[in-house]
This record gives structure tokens, C-alpha cells and sequence, in this order.
């Protein structure tokens, strides 16, 4: 069952899913003390249901729980809800970690973790989230166009589900549209930390972000890949 | 594969084509002049007689007397067939001529051209009546017609029987070379695609439904398939199993350590920071095993064309990031770009196991370079300006947990399997790894992988 701990007026709420009862009671005590407020469930159902009953900033899932799996459960969270998402993989194991990133998580942890990283990771979700809240107005390119205040994004101007990860990607790339950004810079701003050698994690997310976006008019792709730079979103 | 194919057909063509040989020499050699005498021996001796008999009925009643002797004796005794032409080329009884008769001299021997009557005495066939007036009758036992017409007797026909010969024995030798070998090629191909990784591949029901010894072979072969699959996937489930048991302590223990370090302020920091080290360590070596043992039971290699100079630059570049908190650094040094067909995860392992090794013992700096190899091929040396190893244990250190520098002190703990993984890793892309003291002092690791 749910359970919820101390309700600050302000705190972001975490949703924790994990079939580890003891490790979710010291993380939520400890998440609790960095300003979080922190709702446990433990397997994939109640975290699907707790994740789309609403009022959740972010959630924290294992991969290997009972009744239903990390990704089954993901995959249910995101017919419904864009939600971030954090994945707690196996550590070494890249299969999962494309897995998830595939089916729409945020971004991913590898198990055994310190709570501080995951309190860095959390933070660094949220803040893409909230940063770009602040902002009003539209930018537009060809057939794409975004609203940083309400997270959202359209083409021509239908709105397009995407979630935070793939939205500040989308930003990023719309408002230095015409040139070319670096993977470096996509991961610092977008991930929140240093593209390392075998981080495959920004290149799941711009596949999944191609996918919804579609392609021009003509077929081309819109945003392009420059070989051993980074990704431009083409203009015309 | 193919050169046991082409053995197989080779060696029953040339037996079936020299058995023909021999047994056509030997009987041209030994017996043909034998049977050639029994046979027209006989033939000449009745013709003797019944040509005597014919002369005897020309003598005393003319051609008709002749004509009806012929008559008679055909009646009574069908064989030998008996033919009698007269002097104007016609026979008594109006019967067909053999071809070729009629461009006969008196004398000639149209039949049987290559029969025995062209090498010894008196045609056996053929014998000539002569009338008190000079007129000449000729009385002959017609040859037999071969069966292929007269055309099979001419020269250029005769070549053509050797020729169907090597032909009809070459297919047949063809089709047994390939129902021998085929079964072969599917065990090799099961086989290969097995120590690939692909524990799925069978021989398959096409072989294992034969009712032959391959049939047996192919049933067994997939059997024990299905064995080597079921305990490496227990196998693959444990490490799973495994990885996932060890892991949930470490990650309460971390959790645990975390509220700790919330709730006590900071006077405990620095404790703090050792547990979380070495829990750390402790799950680098719980990966280090998992990688090992995924190592060992059959990990599957795919090879991609890999700039090696780039991807040893990836892993100095992070090593460096390393090295610079402890006050170490690193050279390096590649020429251009080499590019091998190779695991880039496999061999990144590799590298960067024995680079944070060198790392680890080196005192202040340590030089990794790429260069390229006069047979096509890439070295990757790693070297270090540490204490090195005792020279015994050149090839011992690459096996998982001897860690011993030269001086006798142990190695940093954590260090103990790194390099057999390394090792592992080299050897499945084909290459070769050796640890030696360099001259001047310090470690060295030379990995040298070759263009295949």
C-alpha cells in the first residue's frame, strides 16, 4: 500500500516503487530530509496506479519487482502520463538501461547507488522541469513549435506527448536551430551530467524524440545527425 | 569441408575409371584371343563341312541342285544361318544381302572387320564354290549385326564409349560425395554458429530423421545442444540471481550510510567516505566476477570495424580525468587511425582494465601507445613507472586475484581480476596479451591484436 511521509507545503513529490521494503523506508527517510515528499509502493501495479492518480513530480522505479516489472510498469505510466521518470537498473547491465531509456524513463541509475547521487539525479530532473517553467512564449521552426511555460510541444500545431528529458533535448535544439548542438552539451544540459564513452542514453533519446516528431514534408529527417559532432535541427 | 568432398569424389571416379581400365586389359590381354579361337574354331569347322556338303550338291545338280541343298539343310537346321550367292551377286533363296556385300570381291571380307579371320588362317565365315566351268559361288555365315548399328564400330564412335564412361561415373561419383559430405556441413554449421553464441542452432530433423549412422550422429549432436543450452541459461539465471542478491545489501548498506551522514552532521565524514568506498569496491568486484564468469561461459563476440586509436583515446582521456585527483598522469601517444574489426565493448574492458591498473601502481606517470605492427595489426603498450613484477609471475598475473609487485607488498585490493579479464577479453578478439619489466623499470602490457 501507499505510504506517505511527513507533507511540506512546497515539497516536490517523489514516488518511489520498489519491491525492496527496507532500502524504500531509508530512501524515503532520507529523500524526506533533503525536502522531498516521498509516497513508497512496491510493485509495478500500485506504482502504475499511484504514478497516474496525479499529483507526483517524479518517479523512482526498480526493474526486478513482483506482479509487474519496471518496464511493464513504465510502459503504462506513459500511455497515460508524461511524467519523469528514473530508472534503477542493474549495474553493467546496458540491455536494461536501452530498454528502459526506449520505453520513455527520463534517465537511469545503476544499483547499488549513494543516496546523494540519487538526490543530484532527482534534482537535476526536476530542474528541467521547473527552469524552463518560467518562461512564456513560443518558439517556433517550420512545423515545430514549443512552449517552454506549459512543457509542451506541437507540430504543426497539434500538441505532441513528449516527456521532460525529450522536451529540453527538443529546447535545446529548436533554439540553436541551423546549428549544429554537441553531444556534450545535449547531455550536460539534458542529463545533467558528463557524456562518458559507453553512455548511449542521449542517443536513446533522440531516436525516441525523431519518432514522434516525424519527418519534413519531403521525407527528410528534421533534426540530423553530423557525424562525431552532434545534432542539428535542420532549418529551410 | 570441400576438400574432403572433393576427396571423396575424387578417389571413387579414379577407382571406378582405372577398375574399367584394368578389367578391359586384362581381358583384351589374357582372353581375347582364347575366346576368339573357341569360338570361330567351331564356326570354321561346321562351315568346312557344310561347304563341302554345298560343293558336293554343285558338283552333281548344278545351282538349282544347290539352291535346293540350301533349301533343305536351312529347314532341317536354322543355324548357323547360311547364305549362297551366285556368281551374278544374287542369293539362292532371294534373301537380303548384308549391306555392303554387294561391293564384295570374291575374296574380300566384308564382315566382321576386326573380327579373328583378319589375323589367322582361313575366314571362318566365308568359303568359295567353284563350278567344273570356273563359275564361283560364294557360301558364308552372315556376321551379327551390332546392336547399335555399324555406326558404333567406327573409330571416332569406339572414342566416345571411355568419354560416357568418365562422364556417367563422374556424376554418379559427384552425387555420392555430396550425400556423404552434406551432413557434414550442416554438424559444421550447427557447430560454428553454436561457439558463436547462438546456444538455439540444431543439426536439424533434414539430418536427425536419416536412418543412417549421421541420423544418430545428428539426434546426439542436438541432444547434447540442448544440454550445453539449458545449463548455460541456469548458468546465465544464477549470475542474474547472483548479482541481484549481492547487490540489495550493498544497496540498504549505501541507503543506510546516506541517512547517517544526514542525521550525524559532519564530525563521521571521513568514515563515512571509507564505507561508501568500500562498498563501491566491494560492488566493482561483485561486476568484475559477473563479467569474468559472463566471459567464460561463452560470451558473444560482434565484431564492428574499430578506430583503435580513437578508442584508446576515449579511455586515456577518462583515465586522466582519473589519475589527475592522485597526482598521476598519462602520455599518450597513436599514430593514425587504426582500424580493426574487433568488440569495441570487449576490448574497451580490456584497455581500460590494464590502463587503471598502470595507473594504480605507477609513481607518477605512465605511457600508453598505439602503434601499428609490420604484419597488418595494432600494439597497444601500456607501461608504468612503478615497482613491476617478479619476472615469474609474468604470465601468473593475469590470472583472476594474484595481485604481487616485485618489492613483495600487496596491491591495492580490488585490482585482483582485472587483468584476467583483460586477458579473456583479448583472447576472444583474437589477439595477445604479455606483461614484462620494462628495461629501465616499470611495468608493461603489450596487447597486440592482428588484421584478420
Amino acid at each position: 500500500m501507499a505510504h506517505e511521509t511527513d507533507k511540506h507545503p512546497d515539497a516536490r513529490r517523489v514516488l518511489l516503487v520498489d519491491d525492496d521494503l527496507q532500502l524504500c523506508q531509508m530512501l524515503a527517510e532520507y529523500l524526506n530530509g533533503e525536502g522531498f515528499e516521498v509516497v513508497t509502493v512496491h510493485d509495478g501495479q500500485a506504482g502504475v496506479d499511484a504514478a497516474n492518480a496525479g499529483h507526483v513530480d517524479v518517479v523512482v522505479m526498480d526493474i526486478t519487482m513482483p506482479v509487474m516489472d519496471g518496464f511493464e510498469a513504465l510502459r503504462r505510466i506513459r500511455k497515460a502520463s508524461d511524467v519523469p521518470v528514473l530508472m534503477l537498473t542493474a549495474r553493467g547491465d546496458e540491455v536494461d538501461r536501452i530498454v528502459g531509456l526506449e520505453l520513455g524513463a527520463d534517465d537511469y541509475l545503476p544499483k547499488p547507488f549513494s543516496s546523494r547521487e540519487l538526490v543530484a539525479r532527482l534534482r537535476a530532473i526536476l530542474r528541467r522541469t521547473q527552469v524552463s517553467s518560467k518562461e512564456t512564449g513560443r518558439i517556433a521552426e517550420g512545423q515545430i513549435s514549443i512552449e517552454p511555460g506549459s512543457q509542451s510541444l506541437f507540430r504543426n500545431g497539434e500538441p505532441v506527448p513528449v516527456t521532460a528529458t525529450e522536451f529540453v533535448i527538443a529546447e535545446l535544439l529548436l533554439r540553436s536551430a541551423g546549428k549544429v548542438v554537441s553531444k556534450e552539451e545535449l547531455t550536460e544540459k539534458a542529463l545533467g551530467r558528463r557524456l562518458t564513452v559507453y553512455d548511449r542514453s542521449l542517443d536513446t533519446h533522440m531516436a525516441n524524440l525523431r519518432k514522434k516528431l516525424g519527418t519534413a514534408d519531403d521525407g527528410s529527417p528534421l533534426i540530423k545527425t553530423v557525424r562525431g559532432q552532434g545534432y542539428i535541427f535542420v532549418t529551410h | 569441408m570441400t576438400r574432403l568432398y572433393w576427396r571423396i569424389f575424387i578417389s571413387f571416379w579414379l577407382v571406378i575409371i582405372m577398375t574399367v581400365i584394368v578389367t578391359v586389359a586384362v581381358n583384351s590381354i589374357a582372353f581375347r584371343d582364347e575366346m576368339a579361337n573357341t569360338r570361330f574354331s567351331a564356326l570354321r569347322d561346321s562351315l568346312e563341312i557344310l561347304s563341302r556338303q554345298a560343293q558336293q550338291a554343285l558338283n552333281e545338280e548344278g545351282e538349282d541342285g544347290l539352291r535346293d541343298w540350301l533349301r533343305v539343310r536351312q529347314e532341317q537346321q536354322p543355324f548357323p544361318p547360311l547364305l549362297i550367292i551366285n556368281p551374278a551377286g544374287e542369293e539362292l533363296l532371294q534373301r537380303p544381302l548384308p549391306a555392303g556385300l554387294d561391293r564384295l570381291r570374291p575374296d574380300a571380307r566384308p564382315f566382321n572387320r576386326n573380327g579373328p579371320n583378319t589375323r589367322r588362317g582361313r575366314s571362318p565365315r566365308i568359303r568359295r564354290l567353284e563350278t567344273a566351268d570356273g563359275q564361283s559361288y560364294r557360301i558364308l555365315v552372315p556376321g551379327f549385326r551390332p546392336r547399335l548399328g555399324r555406326w558404333s564400330l567406327r573409330p571416332e564412335a569406339r572414342a566416345l564409349f571411355p568419354l560416357i564412361l568418365v562422364l556417367l561415373s563422374g556424376g554418379a561419383c559427384l552425387l555420392l560425395a555430396r550425400y556423404l559430405t552434406r551432413p557434414i556441413q550442416a554438424f559444421r554449421a550447427a557447430g560454428q554458429s553454436i561457439a558463436a553464441g547462438d546456444l538455439g542452432a540444431r543439426v536439424g530433423p533434414s539430418i536427425a530423421q536419416r536412418k543412417d549412422e549421421f541420423g544418430a550422429l545428428a539426434t546426439d549432436f542436438d541432444r547434447m545442444a540442448d544440454r550445453i543450452e539449458e545449463l548455460l541459461g541456469s548458468q546465465r539465471q544464477l549470475l542474474r540471481d547472483v548479482s541481484h542478491e549481492l547487490r540489495s545489501p550493498l544497496a540498504r548498506l549505501q541507503a543506510a550510510v546516506g541517512l547517517i551522514r544526514q542525521k550525524s552532521g559532519d564530525q563521521a565524514d571521513a568514515h563515512l567516505d571509507r564505507i561508501e568506498q568500500e562498498a563501491e569496491n566491494l560492488n566493482e568486484l561483485i561486476g568484475q566476477i559477473l563479467s569474468m564468469a559472463r566471459l567464460e561461459t561463452g560470451a558473444s563476440v560482434d565484431r564492428q570495424p574499430v578506430d583503435l586509436s580513437r578508442l584508446v583515446g576515449e579511455i586515456v582521456e577518462d583515465a586522466r580525468y582519473e589519475g589527475e585527483s592522485h597526482q598521476k598522469s598519462i602520455a599518450f601517444t597513436a599514430g593514425e587511425a587504426c582500424v580493426l574489426q574487433i568488440d569495441e565493448s570487449l576490448m574497451h574492458k580490456a584497455i581500460e582494465n590494464v590502463v587503471r591498473n598502470a595507473i594504480r601502481h605507477s609513481r607518477e606517470c605512465t605511457e600508453v601507445t598505439v602503434e601499428p605492427l609490420p604484419e597488418p595489426g595494432v600494439r597497444i603498450t601500456i607501461s608504468d613507472d612503478g615497482p613491476g613484477i617478479d619476472p615469474a609471475d609474468a604470465e601468473r598475473i593475469f590470472e583472476p586475484f594474484f595481485t604481487r609487485a616485485a618489492d613483495g607488498s600487496k596491491a591495492h585490493s580490488g585490482a585482483g581480476i582485472g587483468l584476467a579479464i583483460a586477458r579473456r577479453a583479448v583472447e576472444l578478439n583474437a589477439g595477445s596479451i604479455k606483461a614484462r619489466n620494462a628495461a629501465e623499470g616499470g611495468f608493461v602490457v603489450e596487447i597486440e591484436l592482428l588484421k584478420r
